[in-house]
Formats: structure tokens, sequence, C-alpha cells
């Protein structure tokens, strides 16, 4: 007999350009489980950053033991991100899946999934039927992502871009306008100052990968679980979240100019014509140190650490494949 | 406080200033197409490209250069800029001005030699290269580059005079910005500060303990559940954050492998910087020394509790024989000094109790027992129990009682009647004359009543200081005054706190000298919301309520259950006797035993098969000393292999009445349990619950057959002492105590027939020998005494009393003295006894006829031989006088015999020998 399943939609209102595009979100969700008489679905919109990890928290504490939980992340990959954290942060996950309606500006976790699953994983019908497959998630102590975990003058780049995005959507709406246009190609506005902060291009780290010793300087460490990150970026082409391991690109110290040369190779995953400049690893676990602060970016989530110890979770989540293919990576936009 | 982000103000500045400069380009722009100049068109299509360029760089730099050095020169610069012709300077001078207002609010340039010097150099170096001409070529005069200089100079004065007049205002906000993050930053508290969406703002370094931080501008502008490394902490937060309202709370939280405690006030913050704020108190050591405090609170209430095991077993003691020799006729003198041993063991159970109250409300162990009851019935007994301590006071008690109070509530009776007795016996304790009124009452408030109690008196009131000290444990006002007034202190504590566990208040109104006023109000729930009504409340007021459900002075009609076997467990005999002696009236067989081990060893020999004897119930001690209650229960239960023993229902004595001892009892094999002093009502239950009601009806019949004949036994011989008189003996007393005439007239004659052999023995006493010596002599009156006491010929028993101690002192002259005229006394005594056993007709007997004696009865003699209890072997003897043996009479013949005689080691042999039957 099948287990009872209780369906929770958690929206960013963010991911909307108009209200009533999420309205009608709504509605289709509504109008879904109208039709089908069932009442066993609960609809959260997300409040402020984080509120969807502690809503899912206290949400599933409702639930009788047996009854299996899907969490449909609707909106981009910040929803998603909440969404992981608070399924992670759950002690029981066997009978938790996660989902995602795609809505928001990228959707890069579910890109790995097939060029035009878009409108496969919109379809709440699909979704409902589909099963789930067990996906790696990264971890970094209590913080858990999906895509990837930068660290150096990547993590600088995204925090300049993500400032930039946020200077401009404040200003009005033509600056939100011009995000939503300009989306990928402010990364590149974003990259400028960060390839001219030397003190990031050269920083020190002690690092131990899987107990090899790779401790040197450092531009930047790219520790990939998903194949793509920011739109049609895919730096590390070969990672998969369904491998068990990451998929880590260091990319050694250089001076400005090489860096900023070097940049459209890297977006695209061309590391490898520049064997001098990049190394990649694979391995299950990493730790890194430095005597000055690592400035860390986790799925678009930047902070500062004094050290940090990052590895992959096999298998940690049950997610929703709603194209039926399973995770193909870079070849799916090929 | 680090800015987090973008400001307001600084987008303002950074958008104003790109298109100020923007705006000059695109007119040189118009301008130089205007004019035909492609040369200019270019310079200044380029000139926009780089300007921009230079005021996002500027921007982006601004952040780590020092603000002062860069805003002025950037306006500055503009300002010059703008000067490029005269009719740009018109057109952007103002616009310039507005820019540089807008930067002076965000900026402070704090010193004007740097900034002049910087003005000069920039102004100076742009005449040097005729650049304000734009034409390099055209010669410029001195006086032109003079008053160039004075145009720039001016102008960048007045900018600046503009800057730091608005920055002075700034650098009031920032001062005022300074102390709040100061006055956050002296407090030990971890303090948080949040943005709308939940982003740090603000936070203490102490606050770092529950990050994964080890400086705090690593966390601003991160949302907070990103911060912590416990899940915890970050769930505790997510419930803190997603309140609407600001909230207090006191939290555990493991932190760092330690256990803490914080208390957590979060509150929201309005206006421009909506956000919250969460200040989190360490509180560990408070709650630490709480911890400790409650320990040693739970240890006091262990202690008391012991303790009151220990002072309720004697008094069980004291109350239940003293209670069981009231029921008996007695001599007035005795009766009275009864009556006082029974109120003072009551009072000191009382304080025990209250003693134990407070223990139970300290410890949080109090618990409310609510049921129905009935008002009136609840006032009538209050009012009863009340009225009497008003004694011989000439105090005036009136009663007013609100007639349309609902005739049922719901709620704890027995402890609404503790408050008010404490309030009722407070106001006659403490009122030498006047009066005492107690009003009732109520309001409806939903679906309950808010009864009002107010007991006003004419005593000595209290002094305003000393009217908070009431409620205080331990406490009681103007001790020296009030040293002839018993009490614990205790009765207003507990009676606070009983109403505060009901949801209620209590007040006092008092004037020193003139009295006091106590009003209570308890919220009660009403069952029924019928009034009492008038006549109902006027009875009430005039004390003549006569209710029907109960009546403390009812008479308990018992069972009489002679197939009853009852093994009773006790370490301490007085208790064995107690029970013995309350379970006589149901005519039951009881046995017992002194420890655990014996009574573990009675029940295993019980449960063999073919055992002749097995108990129907068991009353078992809870603590004896080596085996306790408990433990002997544990190993009948599960050591003993025979479903007898795994089923025999086995009651707890316990004299230790904390709650939460019934589920104890249960969960450890007990059926039920019985507190010590041992109640009679409690008792009774028990017997019919498991050994009345688990017979078959064949079995009562018999049983309430049996007790048909031993009444009629009784009353067929009635009257044989009626209307006789004897002085010296109480012969009334002596019916009532043997509960047989028959017997009580045979113990008279048998005493008639051995007594004058006892006068002749202390006859023979005298100083010079030859007859009984002095220590023959006190055991001889010793046996008078018994026997005088036995047949309630108290005044010769009092006699032989003093003889007998005398004896025992050495006192030979006094027993000379006062030996004849007390065997003179006995003679005569006799004399009268010959004539009324005479009168009596006492050979006429007609006695129930029996197969044997009975084991039981026997045991029991046994055992009073063994402890020399005169008076219980006469009882029992009597007992086993009453019937008529098939077998056995020979027995209680020589027993008899033996008993007139003294001779208790001889019946002690015979009744201890394998056949005490058999002639010896």
């Amino acid at each position: 007999m099948s287990r009872p399943v209780k369906h929770l939609f958690i929206l960013n209102p963010k991911s909307f350009w108009h209200r009533w595009k999420m309205e009608n979100v709504l509605a289709k969700i509504h109008g879904f489980f109208k039709e089908t008489g069932s009442k066993d679905y609960a609809v959260h919109i997300s409040r402020f950053p984080r509120d969807a990890a502690g809503f899912i928290v206290t949400f599933a504490r409702t639930l009788p033991p047996e009854t299996v939980l899907r969490v449909y992340a609707v909106g981009g990959d910040g929803i998603l991100f909440d969404c992981l954290n608070g399924v992670m942060s759950l002690e029981q996950r066997e009978n938790i899946e996660l989902a995602v309606l795609p809505y928001g500006r990228t959707n890069n976790f579910i890109r790995g999934f097939g060029r035009d699953c878009k409108s496969l994983f919109r379809d709440i019908r699909r979704q409902c039927g589909s099963s789930a497959i067990p996906m790696d998630v990264i971890s970094e102590g209590t913080i858990y992502a999906f895509n990837f975990c930068t660290i150096g003058t990547e993590s600088l780049t995204i925090r300049h871009t993500l400032e930039l995005h946020a200077s401009m959507e404040e200003s009005g709406p033509i600056g939100r306008w011009l995000v939503r246009s300009l989306y990928e190609k402010l990364y590149y506005a974003g990259s400028i100052p960060a390839c001219l902060n030397i003190k990031t291009l050269r920083q020190h780290y002690e690092i131990n990968v899987d107990g090899e010793d790779l401790s040197g300087s450092y531009r930047g460490i790219n520790i990939a679980n998903g194949s793509f990150y920011g739109g049609s970026k895919r730096p590390v082409p070969t990672a998969m979240p369904n491998d068990g391991v990451l998929d880590i690109l260091f990319a050694r110290s250089a001076g400005r100019l090489r860096t900023l040369r070097l940049i459209p190779f890297y977006i695209q995953g061309l590391y490898d014509r520049f064997p001098g400049d990049f190394m990649l690893r694979r391995a299950r676990r990493i730790s890194v140190r430095s005597k000055i602060p690592i400035l860390m970016n986790f799925d678009d989530l930047v902070f500062y650490s004094n050290s940090c110890s990052i590895e992959v979770l096999p298998g940690a989540v049950n997610f929703v494949d709603a194209a039926g293919q399973g995770y193909r990576g870079a070849l799916a936009d090929d | 406080m680090t800015k987090p982000g973008f400001r307001k103000s600084d987008r303002m500045a950074f958008i104003m200033t790109e298109f100020s400069i923007a705006g000059f380009l695109i007119f040189r722009i118009l301008d130089s197409i205007a004019e035909g100049s492609r040369r200019i068109l270019v310079i200044a299509i380029a000139g926009n490209c780089l300007v921009m360029l230079l005021v996002a760089l500027i921007h982006r730099l601004r952040r780590v250069v020092d603000e002062s050095f860069f805003m002025p020169m950037m306006i500055y610069s503009m300002y010059v800029l703008s000067s490029l012709s005269m009719r740009s300077f018109l057109f952007f001078f103002p616009t310039c001005l507005g820019i540089s207002c807008v930067g002076a609010l965000y900026f402070n340039p704090r010193s004007l030699r740097n900034y002049l010097i910087i003005s000069n150099i920039v102004s100076i170096t742009l005449m040097y290269f005729r650049l304000p001409m734009m034409h390099p070529t055209r010669h410029m005069l001195f006086t032109e580059m003079i008053m160039l200089w004075f145009i720039n100079f001016f102008g960048s004065m007045f900018i600046y005079m503009l800057t730091t007049f608005a920055a002075d205002k700034n650098t009031t906000a920032n001062k005022a910005q300074d102390s709040f993050t100061a006055l956050l930053s002296s407090t030990p508290n971890q303090i948080v500060l949040m943005d709308s969406l939940n982003r740090i703002t603000y936070l203490s370094r102490s606050f770092l303990d529950f990050t994964n931080f080890r400086d705090t501008r690593m966390a601003i502008g991160r949302p907070v559940f990103d911060i912590f490394k416990n899940k915890d902490i970050k769930e505790m937060f997510y419930d803190i954050l997603t309140r609407e309202t600001p909230s207090e709370m006191t939290k555990e939280i493991i932190l760092n492998g330690k256990q803490r405690y914080f208390e957590i006030l979060t509150g929201l913050l309005k206006h421009e910087t909506q956000g919250r704020i969460v200040n989190i108190i360490d509180i560990t050591p408070v709650m630490k020394a709480r911890f400790e405090a409650e320990a040693a609170s739970q240890s006091k209430s262990a202690f008391l509790a012991t303790m009151s095991h220990e002072i309720r077993t004697p008094l069980n003691a004291i109350i239940g024989l003293s209670e069981i020799e009231l029921q008996k006729k007695l001599p007035m003198e005795t009766r009275q000094d009864l009556e006082k041993i029974h109120n003072s063991g009551a009072n000191l159970l009382s304080i025990i109790n209250d003693v134990l109250d407070i223990s139970k409300i300290e410890s949080g162990s109090f618990e409310l027992v609510s049921s129905e009851y009935d008002v009136p019935s609840m006032i009538n007994d209050t009012v009863q129990l009340n009225i009497v301590r008003i004694g011989s006071k000439p105090i005036v008690f009136k009663l007013h009682v609100d007639e349309t109070i609902p005739i049922k509530l719901y709620g704890d009776e027995l402890r609404v009647k503790q408050i008010l007795n404490n309030l009722l016996s407070n106001a006659f304790k403490y009122t030498e004359e006047g009066s005492v009124n107690f009003r009732i009452a109520w309001k409806q408030r939903g679906g309950d009543a808010c009864l009002v109690f107010t007991v006003q008196d004419t005593g000595r009131g209290m002094k305003r200081e000393d009217v908070p000290r009431i409620f205080s444990e331990y406490s009681q006002l103007d001790a020296k005054a009030n040293r002839h007034i018993e009490g614990t202190g205790l009765g207003l504590s507990i009676t606070r706190n009983l109403v505060t566990l009901m949801r209620g208040t209590i007040t006092v109104d008092s004037k020193y000298g003139k009295g006091s006023t106590f009003t209570v109000r308890l919220p009660q729930r009403i069952v029924d919301q019928q009034p009492i009504g008038e006549q109902t409340a006027r009875n009430l007021e005039l004390f003549r309520f006569r209710e029907n459900r109960k009546s403390h002075g009812i008479r308990l009609m018992r069972n009489y259950m002679p197939y009853g076997k009852v093994l009773v467990v006790d370490d301490v005999e007085t208790n064995l006797d107690v029970a013995k002696g309350l379970m006589l009236p149901y005519g039951l067989s009881v046995d017992f035993a002194l420890s655990g081990k014996e009574a573990i060893e009675k029940i295993r020999a019980a449960g063999e098969d073919n055992a002749p004897l097995r108990y129907d119930l068991v009353l078992m001690d809870h603590m004896m000393p080596g085996m306790d209650g408990l433990e002997a229960v544990r190993i009948i239960r599960s050591e003993i292999e025979s479903a007898y023993a795994k089923n025999v229902p086995i009651i707890a004595l316990t004299a230790n009445a904390l709650a939460g001892n019934e589920e104890m009892f249960l969960s450890n094999g007990f059926d039920g349990y019985i507190s010590k002093p041992i109640d009679v009502m409690q008792l009774d239950v028990a017997l019919n619950t498991w050994i009345r009601n688990k017979q078959s009806q064949d079995i009562l019949s018999r049983a309430e057959m049996e007790k048909a004949q031993a009444e009629e036994n009784t009353k067929s011989a009635p009257g044989l002492l009626d209307g006789l008189f004897l002085e010296g003996i109480d012969l009334v007393l002596g019916r009532e105590r043997y509960n047989n005439e028959n017997a009580y007239l045979d113990i008279l004659r048998s005493y008639y027939l051995h007594t004058p052999a006892l006068l002749e023995k202390m006859k023979s006493l005298s100083r010079e020998g030859g007859g009984v010596s002095l220590s023959e002599y006190a055991v001889t009156v010793h046996g008078l005494k018994g026997s005088s006491y036995g047949i309630c010929a108290n005044a010769v028993g009092r006699g032989a009393e003093e003889l007998e101690n005398a004896a025992r002192a050495g006192d030979i002259d006094r027993v000379l003295a006062d030996n004849a005229p007390f065997i003179e006394m006995v003679r005569l005594l006799l004399l009268d006894l010959k004539e009324l056993l005479q009168k009596a007709g006492a050979g006429k007997k007609n006695k129930t006829k029996a197969a044997a004696p009975d084991p039981a009865m026997l045991s029991r003699l046994l055992d009073a031989a063994s402890r020399y209890r005169a008076s219980l072997m006469e009882e029992v003897l009597a007992g086993l006088e009453s019937f008529e043996y098939e077998s056995g009479g020979e027995l209680i013949a020589w027993l008899r015999d033996q008993m007139d005689n003294l001779e208790y080691e001889a019946i002690r042999t015979r009744l201890e020998s394998p056949n005490p039957f058999e002639k010896k």
C-alpha cells in the first residue's frame, strides 16, 4: 500500500516579476488539487531569506512519521537553496522529497536535466506523479548546496555582481529591468574589480583534499557538485550530483591581466587548455584554511570564514525528476 | 557600526553625480554639434565615457579610500570642469552645488588645510596647462589667471563651507550612532540587530559564541540563520523571528558541550530602521543557583516526608487507640483524659499536614483534586467545624450567604474548605471579643462562578507594615503578643498558595487594634445553575442546615465477615493492635507478621497446595526495618511461584502521605493503600472491596445469619445486670467492654471465687517475716490489680496498683499501713459481689454452641499473655468463654483457672505447645 503524501509548495515572491504571475502559479496549484480532490497540500510564501528552511522543519514535525513530505521550491535557485537547507536540517529524511517548479531568473540545477526541461518541471501534474532520485549535496557545517562552492576570486566576483544587482534593483523599476535583461552580463562587470584585487589573487591556502596536501597560492577554487551556475556558466562540466564525488578545480595564482584574459575560457569549462593555470581533482572532502579570512560562496550565499571543511553527502536528498531522464549534466546542454 | 551594502544617500549621490556629469557632457556634445566642431564632439563623447568609468571606479574605490579626501576632490573636479566655458558654468554650477550638498550630507572633509592644498594644486595645474580655456595655444594674461584662480578658490571655499555645514549634521548622527554602538558593546549581553529581512546589521562580540565566526564583521549582511553552528539555535531563532510580537523566553541550549541557559528578549524596530533586536542574557549561573535551591527544597521535602512518616507512625497509635478506647464506655475522668490525648494527636496531625502541604506546594507536587460539590454542604461543614472555636469567648458570629449562589459547583472542595478554615480559625483565634462576620457572595463570569468569601473580625488587626509579611511562610506577626496563640504560621501561606493554584485572589485590609478583613475570590465551574434558595441560605445563616448527603456523626455500619482472613504486617506492635482492634467488629480472623520476611513466609505457606489458611487480604506497612513493604511485595509477586501469591490483594499501610504515592504503590504490586493513622472509612472500603464483595451470596447469607445469631445470643440474656448497682465496680462499662453479659458475669464469678486466696496471701505479710516476702507480695497484688481492672473495679485496681508500687519500692511501712484497710475494702466488695451474683442469677447461662475454640482468638490470647496484658487477656478469654464448645471446653476452663491465678507463663507454655487441647 502506498504511503500518504503531503505536498508543500514554497514560493519565493521575488522570483516573479509581477504579482499576478505568482498568483497564476498559486491558482494552478490550487486548481490541480481541487481537480484531484486531494487536500494533502500546503502553500507557504517565503517572507525573508531562510524562512523556507525554518518553515519546512516546523511543518515536518506536524506530520505523522509514515507520511511522505514532498517539498516544491517554486522560484529560482535561491528558494531551492533555502528548501534544501530546510530538508537537510531534518533528522529523518527518508520520507522527504524535494522538487523544483522553476520560475526563477536562473534555475541552474534543473538545467542539468535537459536544455528544455523547464516546461516539464513547471507541470504540476507531472511533478506530483514523478518519482524521486537520490542526489548528492555539498555540505559545510550546517550549510548545504546543490551546485557549487567557490573560494577566492570567483567568490569576490559573485559578491560584486550581487551587490551590483542589489543596488540596481533597489534604484527602481528601470534598475530591476536592467538587472533582468543583463543578468548574466553583469557577471563580467563584477569580475573586473575582483580581478584587480591582488590580495585575493595571491592568497595562500592550506588545503587538504582527501588526505592529499595541495597547499599553495590560488586565485580561486571551484568545488562543483552540479554542472551549471550563474545561468550558462559551467566551469567544471564534468561535475555530476549523482556520482558521489566533488569535482574541484584549482586556479593557480596569476597576474590581473592573465586572470582577466582567462575568464572566458574558465566559464566555458575550457580549463584543460591551460594546464599551468588550472588543476582538477575529484574527491569527497576538502578542507581549506588561510591566515586571512576566506571568502566563500555557496550557491550565491557569500560569506567569510576562517576555515572550512567541505564534503559531499552522496544521495543525501531525494530529488523529484520531472523530466524523467535523470541528471545528465553538461551533456544536457550540448 | 559597519555600513552594510549601499545606503540610500550613498546611492543618491552616486546617481546624481552620474547624471550631472552626463548632463554636462551631453550639453557639450550638443554644443559642439551646433558649432560644427568634430574635435570637440569626439572629446566630449570620449570624456563622457571616461567620466562614467571614473565615477564607477571612484564609487567602488570610495569603500576603501578615505572619503574625506575623495569626495571633496571629486566635487571640486566637477566644479572646475564646469567652468570650461561661461555657458557651461552657468548651466552646471547650480547642478554642481546640488551634488555638493548631497555629498556633504554624507561625507565629512576633516581638514581645511588638506582641502585648500588639494583645491589649489588642481586649480593652478589646470590653469598652467590652460585647460579651462580649452585653447592651449591661446596666450593667457596673468591678471586673467589670477581672476580664474580667485573664481576657483572662492568657489571651492563655498563648496567646502556647504560641505562642512552639512557634514556637521552628519557628524551628530554619527555620534548618536557611535554612542548607541558603544552602549550595545558595553553590555555583557549577546545582542543582534537585524533588518526587515532578518539580515544582520549589528552583532555583539559575545554573540560570536553561538556562531562559526571569530569576527563580527564577517557576519554583517548575512541572513541570521546562516551564522549558527548549532541546529537547535537555528530553529530557536526561527521560532523567535517568525513571531509577530515582541517576546520573552528562557531556553536551554547545549553550547560547546556545556548546558547553558539563556533568557531571550526580542523586540521589533520600527520607523525608518525596520527590523528586530534580539537580546540574549546568559542566566546559567542564576539557573544553576535555582536548581541548587530546588534540589535543596527537594531534599527538604524528602526530609519532611520521612519525618512525617516517623511522626505519623506513633500518631497512628495515639489517635487510633484513643479512638478505639473512646468508643467504649469509660469513666468521665478517663474519657476526658483520652479526649485530650485524641485532640492533641489530631492537632499534631493537622500541623504535620500543614507542613506537608507547604512542602508539596514548594516542590510543585501539590495537585488539586476537582469534583462536583454541593455548595450548601460545603458552607455548612466549614461553619460547623469553626463555630466550636468560639468557645467561651464573647464573640458574635454572623454568617451572610447570597441566596443566588449556584447549588453545585466544580472544584476542589477539600481545599476550598481548607482556605476558609484557615481564615475563620485565624479570625476566632485573634479575636478576644466582638464579632466575626463571614460573608459568601458570587459573581458570574461566563460559565464560571467567582465565589467571594469575606471574613471580617474585630480582633487585634495588623500594622500596615506587617500586612505584606502575613503570607510569608513560618511567619507569625507580633510573636510576643501572640505567644499564647497556637499555630505554625503556615496557615495563611498555604491559603495564599491554594488560592493562587485555583487562579483566585486573596486581599487583606487591616487596621491595627480594630480588626482585619480577608477577601478571597475563587473561580469555580458551575455544574448546576439553580440557586441555593432563600430557605437554605436562611437555614445556613441560622446554623440549622441539615443535609441529606452526609453526616459527620454517621455511625459506620460494619459488615460481619467471619469468613475473612487478614494478615497485617507491621514492625510496630501497637499498630498491629490498632489494626486488629479496628477489624474486631468485622468478626475477621486477623493474623499478623512483624516483618516483611515473616509475611513472605506466611504467604508462601498459604500459597501451597492444601494450605489450611489462605488470607483474603494482606495489609502491609510500607516502611519497615530491614525489608520494606515494597521489597516484600516484589518478592511475593515475582519470586513465589504460586498463583495465590501473585494474586492475593495487598494493601499498603503508609504514613508517607505525599502526592503520587498511590501510583507508586500500584506500580509496585500493591492493590491500593490506606494512609495512617488508619482511616476507618478507608479500611471499611478496603475490607468490603477485597473480602466481602468477593464472596458468594451463600457465604454472605450465612454470615448474616451468624451475625443475627450472635446478636440474638447477646440479647438472649438481657437484663441480668439491668437495674443492678454495685459500688466499686462499673457494671455498665464491664458489659460494654466484653460486649457479652454472660461472659462478664463469668468473669465476676471467677473474681469472687479466686480473690480470697490472694487476700490471704497478702494478709501473711509481716515485718518480721514468716509470711510472704515483699517481692512475692508485689506479684500477688499485681495480679489482683489486673483482675480488678479487668472487672472494672477501678478503685480496687488503683489501690492494688499503689500497693504494688510501694512494694516494688521496698516501702514496707507504707505497705503494712495500707494493707489491712485495702484487704477490708476488697472483702466488702466481695460481699457485695456475692449478693449481686445471686441477684443476677448468674447460673442461668445460655451460650452459643461452637465446634472448638477459635484458633485466631487463642493466638490473640497467647500474644496478650506474652506481653502480660491482663485486660486484653480478660477480653479475649471472655470472648472464648461466650461459646459452648463441643470439644476443647476443658482448655477454656483451664485457661480461666490459670488466668485467675495469674499463671501467665503456664498459659503461654500451653498455648505455644503443638497441641494445646491435649490435657497436661
